[in-house]
């Protein structure tokens, strides 16, 4: 008896001369309910095709290997339709054995024969493991195990999880839907299990590592002590144990309280942003966006995304040092930049990240217009890409504050997609008025000194899934030309003022004048729902962290129940408040500047006075 | 010397296995009925709901494991199951995936702990790798989804998604 409804919901594209005219096996596909489709798109879900076709990796075959499309035999059409059931695609499939090999004959084809292209994606595509396809049993009491699903579920990676959410709607539902509260008990479950996965007491590096790029954090004793060794005598930065990882888990109760708080937040930004949208911030109060946040964040970290790195600096020395033999700070092209440029648009799907670095052979101080105007240019082609790191530099080649980067708003409108952004540098950095991008959710600028009137547009700015923010604040002497009034009129607001309501990193870093807005950060509505509070590589001393501990020590149980870490790395504390942070239930880390552990108090200092003594911040040119 | 006290389990086929009391005292089920019975007597549990060859499977699992006490199982599990479990569990997995639902089933109904985890982290095993249209395959799925709606959940993740 013939199914008519055997295709139904399936979408076939077809390549190549098979044994039927291509008119007839596309009126066999629609007879039994199926679709057809000239070429790749997004709704295909499987590609018809011939072993020569499949050889030679013809423009369909290749979009489909890259889309993940099912790539079958016609053969799969005919039994399918002749035993009344759709049949096992992997029955039907072709040996794809050195897929990834193929694929860049192919490329150096693709390039009109030059012969010197030399990249690799630096992770690797997940691999199908063939040999548990083929033995396929149908688990027919499956839909038994209803009630036992989120038992296997618990098991299964982030990554596994967003799978499993395709695979049918009695799953999505299982898994997004934040109504149900087993779904919420089952999430709660899973972002503890992640976090314990992924952070240890044992590896102290690891888990700072994961809180934001370390390249300017001062290193960190390794030996961290167990819970009753004698803190104080030893020179201990840092208090992670087990005890500090279980606040970092959540519960139910910590849960409800900072949606909550992040509701209120979003209801302000719906009054302050003109033409905001409530959808827009479905995932603020998602605990699924939070858990794959944290995950995508650390992959970002963890450098798991296939990265292009685009610079000119291949001669330059430190791409030969012995000392870091094994990085890769070279090119991923060869080639000089405009050639980079266009072999990374003939390979752009094979990305998910731009590096973009070194420009110019003279110091960095004109505009890249090369990078702007490339990527302004090819807006289209960078939908995928998740991750930009804008000049990356390193400091033999030119100091952070001489680093020109010029107005960045061309660049982020060009990629509306974009998550992650990093970049370098304060020259000429400006964002202009009313900014909005719906898909940034971490932001970091590193610099020597941000401007008031970027700031300003920053802070102004319609952000409404960010989740983490990094400023490097800088000096006045470097162009940080603000006033410390302006971050607590705009950012550190004690009124909550709808300022990105998704934020779950507040990061100040670098900043001359951290202690005078230490009291400031912690009065703000924005730190109380917040779980990382980075005061990190400026010039803290105990005048600064004295205007917020008492508030802390009193109040992690209810204003800051939501705080996870606290860094102030690259600081001036005496031996005694350091040790006072230390007893403090968070994980905070205190490692002196210049390793020096007991800096003395000055009692003679005047409270808002200017001058910083010995103290300096981490990046001052 | 007293000897050891038994157990009767009777299968939902109607199968009896005798089974000493320290070793089937793992299930949480048994456990609570027999603190209900009188200790003099060897009782007869029913297990109605278990068929006889999972049941068979279960005794053995708790024959070993009583005295052999499972490792915890690493959540989220990051490679193969194969990687992280004894040999001798290993040896017991290698049943066919049929078998392997209904002693999931059995370990839930009987209150197994460790037994439930370790089926469970074999199915959550099994899907490492697979695409959704793979999973569904191998468990018999239907796509209940529109492509359009599938397209729609696929861009939602596509951000956070391995590359």
């Amino acid at each position: 008896m013939s199914n008519k409804k055997l295709f139904n919901s399936l979408v076939f594209c077809i390549s190549g001369t098979l044994s039927k005219g291509r008119k007839e096996v596309e009126n066999e596909i629609k007879k039994y309910g199926g679709k057809t489709a000239a070429s790749i798109t997004k709704a295909v879900t499987h590609l018809i095709t011939t072993e020569k076709e499949f050889e030679e990796e013809t423009t369909k075959v290749s979009a489909a290997k890259e889309k993940e499309k099912i790539i079958v035999k016609e053969d799969f059409i005919w039994d399918s339709v002749k035993l009344g059931e759709l049949q096992p695609a992997t029955k039907y499939s072709f040996d794809n054995e050195d897929e990834e090999e193929e694929e860049e004959d192919d490329d150096d084809e693709a390039d009109d024969g030059q012969d010197d292209l030399d990249f690799q994606p630096l992770a690797k595509k997940r691999k199908i493991d063939e040999s548990e396809v083929v033995n396929i049993v149908k688990f027919t009491n499956f839909p038994l195990l209803d009630d036992l699903l989120f038992s296997i579920f618990k098991y299964v990676t982030i990554d596994e999880l967003l799978l499993l959410s395709r695979v049918c709607k009695r799953f999505n539902d299982m898994i997004t839907n934040e109504n149900n509260e087993s779904t919420i008990t089952f999430l709660i479950q899973t972002m503890n299990n992640y976090i314990r996965s992924t952070r240890k007491v044992s590896e102290p590096y690891k888990f700072f590592s994961l809180l934001h790029d370390e390249q300017y954090s001062d290193n960190r004793p390794v030996d961290v002590p167990t819970e009753g060794e004698q803190q104080q005598e030893a020179n201990v930065a840092v208090n992670i144990s087990e005890d500090k990882l279980q606040r970092y888990s959540l519960n139910f109760e910590k849960f409800k309280e900072m949606v909550n708080r992040k509701s209120i937040s979003v209801e302000k930004a719906l009054q302050f942003y003109p033409n905001a949208k409530k959808e827009e911030f479905t995932s603020t109060l998602s605990l699924l966006e939070s858990i794959k946040f944290r995950y995508a964040y650390d992959q970002n970290l963890l450098s798991s995304l296939r990265t292009a790195k685009i610079t000119n600096g291949e001669n330059f020395s430190h791409s030969f040092d012995e000392d870091n033999a094994g990085e890769n700070n070279g090119p991923t092209f060869k080639g000089g930049l405009k050639k980079q440029l266009r072999l990374l648009k003939q390979h752009i799907e094979s990305f998910d990240e731009i590096n973009f670095g070194r420009y110019t052979e003279d110091s960095m101080d004109t505009p890249p217009k090369t990078y702007s105007n490339w990527i302004v240019k090819n807006s289209e082609i960078l939908n995928n890409i998740k991750s930009i790191y804008y000049l990356d530099i390193d400091q033999s080649d030119a100091e952070v504050s001489w680093i020109c980067i010029d107005d960045i708003t061309p660049v982020l409108n060009a990629m509306p997609k974009l998550n992650f952004w990093m970049s370098k540098g304060s020259i000429q950095l400006a964002l202009s008025a009313n900014f909005s991008h719906h898909n940034l959710r971490s932001i970091t600028f590193i610099s020597a000194g941000l401007s008031e009137v970027f700031l300003r547009n920053l802070f102004t700015a319609y952000l409404p899934k960010l989740a983490h923010l990094e400023l490097f604040l800088g000096t006045s002497n470097q162009g940080a030309d603000f006033q410390p009034e302006l971050l607590k009129e705009k950012l550190l607001s004690p009124k909550e003022n709808g300022i990105f309501p998704s934020l779950e990193y507040l990061g100040l870093r670098n900043y001359e004048s951290i202690d005078k807005i230490c009291g400031d950060i912690f009065d703000s509505s924005i730190s109380k729902r917040v779980k990382i509070i980075d005061i990190s590589l400026g010039t803290l001393s105990d005048k600064g962290v004295s205007k917020f501990i008492d508030k802390l020590e009193g109040g992690l149980t209810t204003d800051f129940m939501g705080l996870e870490v606290l860094d102030m790395n690259r600081c001036y504390l005496s031996k005694s408040m350091r040790n006072r942070l230390l007893e403090l239930p968070i994980i905070v880390d205190t490692q002196p500047a210049d390793n020096e552990w007991d800096v003395q108090v000055n009692d003679e200092d005047d409270e808002d006075g200017d001058d910083m003594g010995d103290r300096y911040i981490a990046i001052s040119e | 010397m007293s000897e050891t006290k038994q157990v009767e389990l009777t299968s939902k086929d109607k199968v009896s296995f005798k089974v000493d009391r320290d070793v089937i005292l793992m299930s949480g089920l048994v456990k609570d009925m027999l603190e209900e019975g009188d200790e003099d007597e060897t009782p007869i549990i029913p297990i109605p709901n278990v068929d006889s060859k999972p049941l068979q499977k279960v005794i053995e699992y708790c024959q070993y494991h009583h005295k052999e006490p499972a490792q915890e199982i690493e959540k989220p599990l990051k490679g193969k199951i194969e990687d992280v479990i004894c040999d001798w569990d290993k040896k017991f997995l290698e049943i066919d995936q049929s078998l392997l639902i209904e002693l999931i089933m059995a370990a839930n109904y009987l209150n197994i702990k460790d037994l439930l985890d370790l089926t469970c982290a074999k199915v959550a095993s099994m899907i490492k790798g697979k695409s959704p249209e793979q999973i569904r395959e191998m468990f018999g799925i239907e796509n209940d989804f529109t492509p359009e709606e599938e397209a729609k959940i696929r861009e939602e993740n596509k951000w956070c998604e391995e590359a």
